[in-house]
């Protein structure tokens, strides 16, 4: 240390010494000139860089006025001063006092704007007291604070012991506190933490102990909503960067337990290596703030889950290494009550490097309408496949069953494929399920080929309905966006030898008796609404009787609208109950909501007036219903449908 | 024999007219792309309903038009904590029904490996055509159009 | 029998024609075709019409 006197340059202090370095075990201080007796001012020392011991960043020309000096001995005393730091921006109350024989001493430092700050230095110790500390302030200090704004007044104490044992003592409240990254993609407000912190070091390495409790405020982490109400107790170990998580745990609303543990690199700001666990954790409370926001972002609000949920993530290298789910009483609902499935139980296990597997049992669930019954799910995982045993899935008093499927997940989303098959189900029970009239007969499926792409599932083989005398099959099931919003299916359906008594018993349609065949070919739905179809409807060839009633008559002139007519007078129709009928037909190619109607023949049959034969009479008396409207807009034709069956549910009495 | 003849020439005519049609189907099918498809309608109809709710979000720059053909939440810090999470559950539905209409289009003009010129174009179009005052990610990064 | 022979052979030429051009025309992605497609699409998600843009301020007042 040696000391320079100087020249007065303009206003002739008394002295002025010039410090090159001033080293304290926990401070550094460089560039310090103590000026004595300047003009209006009993003493004032400069410090032209101070840096507290380790890492953190210096602080610049700070500038220490003293109202009071004294200096006896040992003892320096700055008392009623005053303390410029350019940085911080505003004077601030400042007293000082210090033995250099055994280097301890005293620091105060009060203003209005950056609060106080009481600096107790022993010869083993630092204590600091903070009273409200704007924490604002932090990124003219720490340059690397400020991309996170910081907020908020912290009060507390922090005890530094740098003897031999060293060890951090600290206990300090947060008010009001809050950050934000730039895209506010990471931010909280109105923060209450209470931080009490031990840490003992020996050489390099710190041992730490931390209790943090968030009493107040909320906040954003991308994509996860908090709100206060969370304590964690924290166990660690660090060396320079690297900061070992021993044992963390967590109490979090809606959740038993919560472990955590790890290695942390503060350097690159990641988790390297790690576990999450969770154990009893709420569904019902955790699904709406983290887990749909992060499994299925879209569908929040549509879909409601609850259940109990045990968890383990394992993090390696940075990335995802293993995920261990256990399952219980879970159900998974859609909120508009269109699809549930649950209660399931079960365990899925899923390793990045080795094969895990996947065992739930499923209770039960809906789709639209349609009750399944219980299956057990049953896969092999592997870091980017399932390979999924034969699973059963009962579906009233059949089944639908799924054989040897196998995914992998690509780039562009899951493809694979394998084979299907659904188990004899009979019609009365379906029909009545989707609430249609009871029909007879049987449904069955033969899917050999069931393919997956992305997007996409391809069902190639057939589903086929023996129902009303005949059967009807449908091939080439395409469906496109299957868990998508706008999930569209496309078929071809091919009908043989329906017998029509029955089906217009059924659907009280008045009655015809007689043998049908219909050709429904590229048949679009979208959300299960037909979009898009060519139909054709005709009398199956053979000899078989066929005659027409008069209501259904009415009803298939009622279909046409107003512009239908019949080619006999009413007058004539009144007469009798039933006609004899050679052939009949009904086209429909719907297209962009309109439906364009033929009749016996097809596009072809359409006369040069646009008109179309419905039904072709025979024998006596004979009778042609002709239709004129070949354009008839979808939904009104769903509409009078209704109406037709309607009106005839309920006998009318006319 | 004559007879037969002309039914044969007619039928030749016929085959004719629909080579003719198949050409200019299919320079139609060049000049435009087919987007009249149900699906279409639906993810256009479902995406024009969310847009009310967007727009704001896109004025005050929160969320911007991606060079990917999705839309991000670039800047949430002026909408309130405790929207974002719907802010970003909005942005996540419209990437879903976007990345659906491209794969659609693809697969309406039937070459489903169309897709991702279709996202590129879109992507394009989608930033050319922003308002004033939208934010935009060019091979710069983001900015104010 | 000539002209029926005559007739199969129009008919087959303009299959091979009809198919070759099929095939050549479809190879390429439309790049115009599918901007126009865009165009059209994007104005009806943002209800833009005849290049006067939908007033998404005045909507914004509309919702709240």
């Amino acid at each position: 240390m040696a000391g320079v006197l100087a020249g007065a340059a303009r206003a002739t202090p008394l002295l002025e010494i010039g410090f090159g370095r001033v080293v304290h075990p926990s401070i550094i201080a460089e560039g310090v000139v103590a000026t004595l007796g300047a003009e209006g001012e009993v003493a004032r020392i400069f410090i032209r860089s101070l840096q507290p011991e380790g890492r953190v960043s210096r602080i610049a020309d700070v500038t220490m006025t003293c109202g009071r000096l004294r200096l006896a001995q040992v003892i320096i005393e700055c008392l009623e001063g005053s303390l410029e730091i350019p940085v911080l921006g505003e004077r601030s109350g400042f007293d000082i006092a210090f033995d250099t024989g055994d280097r301890t001493g005293r620091v105060k430092i009060d203003s209005p704007q950056v609060g106080r700050v009481d600096l107790t230095v022993g010869t083993h110790a630092i204590l600091t007291e903070l009273y409200g500390l704007p924490l604002d302030r932090l990124p003219q200090v720490f340059a690397a604070s400020s991309s996170w704004s910081p907020s908020g007044r912290m009060s507390g104490r922090v005890e530094y012991d740098f003897g031999p044992g060293r060890r951090l003592k600290a206990s300090i409240r947060l008010d009001s506190g809050g950050f934000a990254s730039a895209d506010g993609l990471r931010a909280a407000e109105g923060v209450e933490l209470a931080v009490d912190l031990v840490g003992r070091g020996q050489a390099r390495t710190w041992n730490w102990d931390a209790d943090i409790v968030w009493s107040a405020g909320e906040a954003y982490l991308d994509p996860f909503y908090l709100a206060s109400g969370a304590r964690l107790h924290l166990a660690a170990r660090s060396e320079g960067d690297r900061v070992d998580l021993q044992r963390v745990s967590l109490n979090l609303d809606g959740v038993e337990e919560v472990k955590l543990s790890g290695e942390l690199d503060l350097g690159a700001g990641m988790l390297r290596s790690g576990a999450l666990a969770l154990k009893g954790a709420d569904l019902a409370v955790l699904g709406p703030s983290f887990i749909l926001p992060a499994v299925a972002p879209a569908q929040q609000g549509l879909l409601t889950v609850e259940g109990t949920l045990d968890l383990v993530i394992g993090v390696a290298d940075g990335t995802l290494s293993a995920l261990e789910i256990g399952l219980d009483e879970v159900r998974i609902a859609r909120s508009d009550g269109s699809a549930k499935v649950g209660p399931t139980g079960g365990a899925v296990a899923w390793y990045s490097d080795r094969a895990g597997e996947l065992a739930v049992h499923v209770a039960g669930g809906r789709w639209r309408s349609l009750d399944f019954g219980a299956f057990d799910l049953r896969a092999k995982l592997d870091a980017r496949s399932v390979e999924l045993a034969a699973v059963r899935i009962p579906l009233l008093d059949g089944a639908v069953v799924f054989e040897s499927v196998a995914l992998v997940r690509g780039s562009r989303g899951w493809q694979g494929g394998g084979a299907a098959v659904v188990e004899p189900v009979s019609m009365p029970l379906l029909s009545e399920a989707l609430g249609l009239p009871r029909m007879a007969g049987v449904l069955s499926a033969s899917i050999p080929g069931l393919i997956v792409r992305p997007g996409e599932v391809v069902l190639d083989g057939a589903l086929v309905i023996s129902v009303f005398g005949g059967y009807l099959q449908a091939s080439r099931l395409h469906l496109f966006e299957p868990f998508g919003r706008f999930s569209r299916l496309e078929a071809d359906i091919e009908a043989r030898a329906i017998d029509l008594t029955g089906l217009t018993e059924t659907f009280s349609f008045g009655s015809i008796s007689g043998l049908i065949d219909a050709d429904v070919t590229g048949l679009e739905l979208v959300q299960w609404r037909p979009q898009r179809f060519d139909a054709s409807v005709r009398s199956s060839p053979g000899r078989y009787p066929r005659r027409i009633s008069q209501r259904a008559v009415q009803n298939i002139s009622a279909l046409g609208g107003p512009g239908a007519a019949l080619a006999i007078q009413r007058g004539v129709l009144g007469f009798f109950e039933s006609f004899g009928y050679r052939s009949l037909a009904i086209g429909c190619r719907l297209e962009n909501g309109v439906c364009t109607m033929t009749g016996i023949g097809g596009s072809e049959g359409v006369r040069e007036n646009g008109s179309f034969v419905l039904v072709e009479g025979g024998g006596v008396p004979a009778l042609n219903v002709i239709g004129y409207n070949r354009r008839i807009d979808w939904n009104e034709f769903l509409d009078r449908l209704q109406r037709v069956i309607a009106s005839n549910a309920a006998p009318v009495v006319q | 024999m004559t007879s037969l003849t002309k039914q044969i020439l007619d039928r030749a005519r016929v085959i004719l007219v629909a080579m003719v049609a198949a050409f200019v189907g299919s320079a139609f099918a060049q000049g435009n792309l087919e987007i009249n498809t149900p699906t279409i309608a639906a993810l256009k109809q479902s995406m024009q309903q969310r847009h009310a709710a967007l727009a704001p979000h896109y004025s005050s720059g929160a969320v911007g038009l991606a060079a990917d053909g999705t839309i991000a939440l670039r800047d949430a810090s002026g909408v309130p904590m405790a929207q974002r999470g719907q802010v970003n559950a909005l942005v996540a539905a419209e990437n879903g029904d976007r990345a659906a209409l491209y794969r659609e289009i693809a697969r309406a003009n039937g070459h489903p490996e169309w897709e991702a010129d279709v996202r590129a174009t879109f992507a394009r179009r989608w930033i050319d055509r922003a308002q004033p005052g939208w934010w935009v990610q060019g091979t710069g990064g983001w900015a104010r159009k | 029998m000539t002209a029926y022979r005559q007739a199969l052979l129009v008919a087959a030429a303009f299959v091979t024609l009809g198919t070759a051009g099929c095939v050549t025309i479809n190879i390429y992605f439309p790049a115009a075709a599918a901007e126009k497609a865009a165009d059209r699409i994007i104005d009806e998600v943002w209800q833009l019409r005849e290049g006067r843009p939908a007033s998404d301020e005045r909507k914004n007042g509309e919702a709240q």
